[in-house]
């Protein structure tokens, strides 16, 4: 395997390791090869690949990791890789907040609906974390909290291992650093025996408060705010840099859209629609990606053949678009978006192509679509890595049990 | 029903005739053995009754139980009493009036013990029935279930098309099945195809006019075919293509059928595999990521549950690949090495391992364990079966010792069939008492986090015990072609949403 020269000797050797060598067999067709890209980033390298090793020479370790999605760990760097992983991890947070919201309302709902009244600790576990949601919302509307709300009231009762984690919690968000709670959270907050086992309740606060903590502005000039991300332009970063963390790099994407001449997805909840952009967006690349690495140019071949820069840049896009009818309540296409996004060479691992937030959202777009049990599935590549995951899991679990508690389960062999 | 293992020109040839406008084609590996609810086994038996029946109640595109065959289903105030009304002016596909005296028959045959079906427990809920009239029939249940409507998902069956009773596996319904489905059967093919043609009364248009199942024995084929466009869907890919498929972009790909897995099980009535010990020497025998890596990537495993499930333990590692541990098990067991193999009252431990012949890359699993076991003392004699065979031998005379095989389940992930001791698909006799408490404690508690706590301890006694050598869940995944559109698959059943499919 060739050295890359862009990484010097900085962590190159697991880099590759990592990277997948693309066979770009594609579909054989005589698609004409688009110039819209020429203008960007991606152009810019197969000009001249060489610029890549300067645009990453400030971070070089950080933008490894951040090439492999290894967004804790970069996140950790004092650079604009570091401020870009930060700013993605906590993109990801808020999106597992939403699922854990999510998961409480229905484990509530359910239990409700199917005479399976939740434990008591359990339904104060829920109280906590819907308290803590609603505290945000008003803390975001400028809200003060309305004296003597139940909820409020039932917050004020806590148990005092309780009272201590959310003052933890609240240190945490006030000085933006989760520090000691990233330990904390894989261990249960409650524990009460069975007959067969405890029942074991987790933080309810963590993702809510890695969320905020690590939120920031994204860079917005210069080669390496764009190098890795769906933004093609500098001028689309800037525009991005404002935009709402609800839909990160839409705008991005949308744009990369119009660039390719390819129509934004009509505002419906259609995943057929998603298929069909998703075609026109291939036939749109396939040719680019073919055309760059037919040229033979070894630095080319690492940059567009073993980092795989088109494939991941295509899969950012699909992942905003996903998050983005996730946000405008279209889940089902959401789940199209993403499922079309990930790379099947490694369907569950997180990967320089699989961000981690593609499976956050097919099992976001999964669960609010009845689909409990596949949402576990879906989000599996990230739980099964990720100690702190384990209070979501087993809620999403209680969920997916309850939805399925009458039903007649069903095996085959084969 | 014999199928080519090896495709020949000419079979390509004919795979590769143009689909009739609107006809979907997609591949099993083997064609189903019976066509009949009440018998069905497998997978591939489960998709074809998913075409041809439907059942008074099915899931909705968010899987909500909502009303199919029939129109309402009322509680009575105790909840121990279920008056279910049929939907006005349903067929059968010969025709004939679709009546609660159906309804009534299926409940009836599914519980009689004559009829031996392997579904009997999806209706042993029912006290007794009784018909109304026409449109209306009583289920009077064992026991009040305020959620009783969520039950009703089992196959309607026509009581005029049965030629005898009690009804038997045997019986003509098997080849010339009558249903209320999407499709009807149109006729078998020579080649062990399967045509159905679209149900002209079917409540809603159907998007596409044909569907045949091709039986494609050789998985390695079946994604060549989809890629050459003779097929335009494959129920389960290879993981090894899948990244092929992905580039081809004429294909999408769906996970599905992502809760089975694979195993190795015992027949505990055949010694020495009643011995723990000898099991469990086995276990450490066998190296199962070694066993995996040639067919594909996926998740090992050390009990019966996905890694994903809410109820895999995952306190509990996979058996260790030691074969240091596994000679101090086969000496606790009384065995001695005598030369190469490990013997014992002067016969060498021999093991035939049985495969079903059509279970996608067995023959390089069976091959590559007969290796590690034979390195490690163990005389391994290997067999595949066809579907007659693995029905006979396996399931009904339990004649075996060691069955490589796979189970799939739907999300509830129920494993009483196969661990009880009275489960209905526990063909190797395996049985624990606490294990069965702890199951029946499972299936009674209302509580999810006792509920995981259950099984999450039987996942460790049943792993302790082994019964099975559980190896591994496969990266799952089914491959549509994009000629068909508003393709929706059902994580179990796959084709329960095929009325909203349109070729294009």
């Amino acid at each position: 395997m060739r050295s890359p020269r862009w990484l010097g000797s900085c962590g190159w050797a697991t880099l590759l390791t990592l990277c997948a060598c693309s066979g770009g067999d594609g579909d054989g067709g005589a698609a004409p090869v688009t110039t819209a890209l020429d203008e960007t980033w991606l152009g810019e390298l197969r000009a001249d690949p060489s610029r890549f090793t300067a645009w990453v020479a400030s971070d070089r370790e950080g933008f490894v990791l951040l090439q492999q999605h290894r967004l804790e760990e970069a996140a950790t760097r004092d650079s604009v890789a570091g401020l870009r992983a930060r700013r993605e991890l906590s993109a990801l947070y808020a999106q597992l907040t939403r699922l854990q919201d999510l998961a409480y309302d229905g484990v509530i709902a359910e239990s409700s609906a199917r005479n399976a009244p939740p434990s008591p600790a359990f339904l104060y576990f829920s109280v906590l974390a819907i308290q803590d949601r609603k505290e945000r919302e008003r803390a975001a509307a400028d809200e003060r909290p309305a004296e003597g709300e139940p909820l409020t009231a039932a917050f004020m009762e806590a148990t005092e291992p309780v009272r201590q984690r959310y003052a933890a919690h609240r240190a945490a968000r006030d000085a933006r650093d989760v520090g000691a709670l990233w330990g904390l959270a894989a261990t249960p907050l409650w524990t009460e025996p069975l007959p067969n086992g405890e029942r074991r309740l987790y933080d309810p606060f963590f993702y809510r408060t890695v969320a905020l903590s690590l939120a920031v502005d994204a860079p917005a000039e210069g080669p390496e705010a764009l190098v890795f991300s769906g933004c093609l332009t500098a001028a689309d970063a800037q525009a991005e840099a404002k935009a709402s963390m609800d839909t990160p790099e839409l705008g991005c994407a949308l744009a990369a859209l119009a660039r390719l001449g390819i129509a934004p997805p009509p505002e419906v909840d259609d995943p057929q629609s998603a298929s069909d952009l998703v075609v026109s967006l291939d036939a749109a690349l396939d040719p680019w990606t073919r055309a760059t690495l037919a040229a033979g140019d070894p630095a080319i071949a690492e940059l567009f053949g073993d980092l795989r820069l088109v494939e991941r840049t295509r899969a950012r896009w699909l992942l905003a678009l996903a998050r983005a009818d996730l946000h405008h309540d279209r889940p089902r296409r959401a789940l199209t978006f993403a499922r079309l996004a990930v790379d099947l060479s490694t369907p569950r691992e997180v990967s320089p192509v699989n961000h981690p937030a593609l499976f956050g959202t097919m099992a976001e777009a999964q669960a609010r679509t009845g689909y409990h049990r596949e949402a576990l599935d879906a989000l599996a590549p990230v739980s099964l890595h990720r100690p702190d995951l384990i209070g979501l899991t087993e809620l999403l679990g209680d969920w997916a049990i309850l939805v399925g508690l009458d039903r007649h389960g069903e095996s085959k062999e084969n | 029903m014999s199928s080519a293992r090896v495709m020949t020109p000419l079979l390509l040839a004919a795979l590769a005739a143009p689909a009739l406008a609107g006809s979907l084609r997609y591949a099993e590996d083997s064609a189903p053995a019976i066509v009949n609810p009440l018998y069905s086994t497998t997978m591939a038996e489960a998709r074809v009754n998913e075409l041809l029946f439907g059942g008074l109640y099915a899931d909705d595109r968010d899987l909500r139980a909502t009303p199919l065959i029939a129109e309402s289903a009322t509680l009575n105030a105790t909840a121990d009493e279920l008056r279910i009304t049929v939907r006005p002016g349903l067929t059968w596909h010969d025709g004939k009036p679709l009546t609660a005296r159906d309804v009534a028959f299926t409940v009836e045959t599914l519980q009689d013990p004559k009829t031996l079906s392997t579904e009997a427990g999806r209706v042993d809920w029912v006290q007794s029935v009784s018909v109304v009239n026409d449109r209306e029939l009583v289920l009077k249940l064992k026991r009040p279930d305020p959620q009783a409507i969520d039950k009703l998902f089992f196959k309607i069956l026509p009581a005029h098309a049965f030629a005898s009773r009690p009804v038997t596996r045997a019986d003509p319904f098997r080849t010339k099945p009558v249903g209320s489905g999407p499709y009807r059967l149109a006729r078998f093919g020579d080649d062990n195809s399967i045509t159905f043609a679209a149900n002209p009364s079917y409540p809603k248009p159907l998007g596409v006019s044909e569907i045949v199942m091709r039986e494609v024995s050789d998985k390695s084929y079946q994604a060549k075919l989809l890629l050459y466009e003779s097929l335009e869907a494959l129920v389960r890919v290879l993981p090894r293509d899948l990244a092929v498929l992905q580039k081809s972009r004429k294909v999408e790909l769906y996970p599905y059928q992502t809760n089975s897995w694979w195993y190795i099980g015992f027949n505990l009535n055949a010694a020495p595999f009643d011995d723990e010990r000898v099991r469990q020497a086995l276990a450490c025998m066998t190296d199962v990521p070694s066993l995996l890596a040639p067919i594909g990537t996926g998740q090992t495993l050390s009990g019966p549950f996905v890694r994903s499930s809410p109820y895999y333990n995952h306190d509990v590692p996979p058996w260790p690949h030691d074969e240091g541990r596994a000679a101090e098990l086969m000496k606790s067991a009384g065995f001695t090495k005598v030369g190469e193999y490990w013997s014992r009252d002067g016969q060498a431990l021999t093991v035939t391992v049985s495969a079903h012949k059509t279970l996608e890359s067995a023959q390089e699993v069976v091959i590559n364990l007969q290796s590690q076991w034979r390195a490690a003392g163990v005389k391994v004699d290997v067999e595949f079966l066809d579907e007659a065979a693995w029905k006979a031998r396996i399931w009904k005379q339990h004649d075996y010792d060691v069955v490589l095989a796979q189970w799939s389940f739907d999300r509830n992930e129920d494993v009483r069939e196969q661990l009880h001791s009275t489960g209905a698909r526990n063909f190797g006799s395996y049985k624990n008492a606490e294990v069965d408490a702890l199951l029946d404690s499972a299936r009674a508690s209302r509580d999810p986090a006792a509920r995981k706590a259950d099984l999450r301890k039987v996942h460790a006694l049943v792993h302790e015990d082994a019964p099975m050598i559980f190896l591994w869940s496969l990266d799952s995944y089914s491959a549509v072609s994009t000629k068909v559109r508003d393709v929706v698959v059902h994580p179990f059943a796959y084709f329960s949403f095929v009325s909203d499919w349109k070729m294009q």
